[in-house]
């Protein structure tokens, strides 16, 4: 009997587990639209975590969001390559243990003179652009937010 | 006198924990319907000459013989209880039935011939009624008869016990003695006893084995 | 909120995170009661440092999946360190001590010397503290963890008493027949796999409290060890459970959340208890 119970108990909570994952399964039928200003993943409205396991999920398995529209909020930072002279921007968002920051570069819609154009490092952004993957010549990718548009 | 059947032998047994030997070269016989007691001050090798018997410790040399179609399971091993084991969350009846663990294989629940087995021997050790209490609120007297239940179930023709009364106060003592009679007189169990109670143990037993005596150290 | 929470899972790494933070937490806890009873709960701790070297040096090597250094390294130690034997037990004592500090100053060196990311301090941060692991699995990590899981949680209701006979009396065991050496080693091994398993939903220096804290809630409430072990198992699920909601709702890091709980569920139980003794 004792065992029994034990094992109806354990029956019980794989059920449940079961039950959990296809209601997830089936909430997880995302809508497709596309219109001009619809954006596919909006960072700037979720919690710190989230934006950090999604941005991580970006740079880990840029394959799966190329093309997407991103909206992101974070610091802004910007850094040269001293080797090529291209200078960087990137949008960086603090997580909640502030040691495992994440961030994406960005690329402006219209080119931009800096530092004039640019806001000041560190200075809250939130920007809007086309999550893509570029190759450099030595075929180590990284990915960027192209055709970035700041707003408010 | 009838005639004594040997049920243990053991020759030439050393016994010891490390490269510290504590039982050296003993030789000793056990035979059917002893009352043993076994006593002797701390340290002297009494538990561990027990824990040998009831294969807990395997000998360094020597040898332990069972004897007259004797098996392993037919002993049942009365340990000295643990701190741990003192507010151990477990049911009376999860202790007693957990007695049958080496026989089962691989049996997901206790049969109804196991359970009936372990009632039989809470009723000898009068703890029927204590099946649903939880160990760890039980008192010591009530502690040490339950795992005398516990030995029980499985032991068919032999107890090992040890120091079943210490820190037991006298009225609970003199009942684990009058308990530990009744099986050695009525169930014909051979029974072995390492205690520190000379008195009890020369008023009860049949036999007395001295550690003290003995030539180590 | 709700809305928030459904947006959530819309993510695949959300469902997974919960659905192994789930399984996970039922292993360690089931498990648990066993460590707690057997006066071990700190060798989680040790095996999780471990556990943590093991992952610094994988990392250097670059092994495609870290589990294949993590777990062989580890369960050799749990069997190292839970099958000396009863004499070496005050030893054992010193020896844990020994090899969790000293896998963890090696690891932190090597992953500093050898670093192969730009952000030591997050990937240290991260297996260290547990902060965001459970949501940044990959599919394979996934797989591999709900298979684990499983065999552990059929081993464990396949020798549920031969497992409570040993924690309750190993000498009594053995003199009743039981292979307690093999069973202990069996145990040794279990314990490793569920280590390495919860450093990934609570990393390692919080391990011990996922294993320790339910067991220790149940205790105090419940007599048996049958209502000990189930309610250990669904103390800790749904610690779990609220403890990564909170953690992508509110943005805080999951290990922490999760231990954050489990301490809530203790001092629940703890007061009933207290509240209990007084009536009765």
């Amino acid at each position: 009997m004792r065992l029994y119970n034990l094992y109806k108990n354990i029956l019980k909570t794989v059920i449940v587990a079961v039950l959990c994952l296809f209601a997830f399964a089936t909430s997880s039928i995302a809508s497709e639209t596309n219109s001009a200003n619809h954006i596919d993943i909006d960072l700037s409205r979720m919690s710190a975590t989230m934006v950090y396991s999604v941005v991580f999920q970006m740079v880990t398995e840029p394959q799966k969001y190329v093309g997407k529209r991103i909206k992101m909020k974070g610091a802004f930072s910007s850094y040269k390559d001293e080797e090529t002279g291209r200078r960087f921007f990137g949008c960086v968002i603090k997580d909640a243990l502030a040691c495992c920051s994440q961030g994406l570069a960005f690329e402006t819609f219209k080119p931009r003179k800096y530092p004039k154009d640019y806001p000041s490092e560190g200075s809250s952004i939130t920007i809007i652009g086309n999550f893509e993957y570029e190759k450099e010549e030595d075929g180590i990718g990284y990915p960027i937010i192209k055709n970035a548009i700041f707003v408010k | 006198m009838n005639q004594t059947t040997n049920l243990i032998k053991c020759s030439q047994l050393t016994l010891g924990y490390g490269s510290k030997n504590i039982v050296n070269g003993f030789d000793y016989e056990i035979n059917a319907g002893d009352y043993l007691c076994i006593i002797g001050r701390n340290g002297c090798g009494k538990t561990t000459f027990l824990r040998g018997l009831a294969g807990v410790l395997r000998p360094k040399a020597g040898k332990i013989e069972l004897r007259d179609n004797l098996k392993r399971k037919e002993i049942g091993y009365l340990p000295q209880i643990t701190i741990a084991q003192k507010d151990f969350p477990a049911s009376v009846e999860e202790i007693v039935l957990s007695a049958f663990q080496g026989k089962s294989l691989l049996l997901p629940f206790y049969g109804r011939a196991l359970r009936e087995r372990a009632s039989e021997c809470l009723a000898l050790t009068r703890t029927e009624n204590l099946r649903k209490a939880s160990f760890r609120e039980l008192s010591g007297g009530q502690k040490q008869r339950v795992l005398l239940a516990r030995a029980l179930c499985a032991a068919e023709r032999m107890l090992l016990l040890d120091e079943p009364v210490t820190g037991l106060d006298p009225e609970s003592s003199q009942n684990m003695y009058n308990i530990i009679k009744e099986l050695h007189e009525q169930k014909k169990m051979t029974i072995v006893m390492v205690t520190h109670d000379v008195e009890a143990a020369t008023k009860h037993a049949t036999r007395v084995l001295d550690f003290n005596t003995m030539s180590n150290n | 909120m709700l809305d928030q929470l459904l947006f959530y899972l819309d993510f695949p790494f959300v469902r997974y995170a919960i659905i192994v933070g789930t399984l996970i937490s039922l292993c360690s806890s089931l498990l648990g009661v066993t460590l707690v009873l057997k006066r071990y709960s700190y060798i989680g701790d040790g095996l999780s440092h471990v556990a943590f070297g093991a992952l610094a040096i994988a990392t250097i090597l670059k092994v495609t999946n870290n589990m294949f250094v993590i777990l062989p390294v580890t369960i050799i130690v749990a069997v190292l360190l839970l099958c000396d034997g009863k004499d070496a037990r005050i030893k054992g004592d010193a020896a844990i001590a020994m090899v969790s500090a000293g896998a963890l100053a090696i690891g932190y060196l090597l992953m500093n010397i050898f670093s192969a990311s730009a952000n030591v301090a997050g990937d240290v941060c991260t297996t260290l503290f547990g902060s965001m692991s459970i949501l940044t699995l990959k599919p394979t990590d996934v797989y591999l963890c709900v298979a684990l899981s499983i065999v552990v949680l059929v081993t464990f209701v396949l020798f549920y008493h031969k497992i409570f006979a040993i924690t309750f009396d190993e000498n009594f065991a053995r003199a009743t027949g039981v292979n307690v050496n093999l069973f202990n080693l069996l145990i040794a091994i279990i314990i490793a796999v569920i280590i390495v398993l919860a450093m990934n939903l609570v990393g390692a220096l919080l391990v011990s409290a996922l294993v320790v804290f339910p067991a220790l809630s149940a205790m105090r409430v419940f007599k048996s060890f049958f209502s000990v072990t189930v309610a250990a198992a669904v103390i800790s699920v749904v610690c779990s459970l609220a403890g990564i909601l909170v953690a992508i709702l509110a943005g805080t890091p999951v290990g922490s959340t999760i231990v954050g709980m489990d301490i809530v569920a203790f001092l629940i139980c703890y007061i009933t208890s207290f509240i209990r003794g007084r009536s009765a």
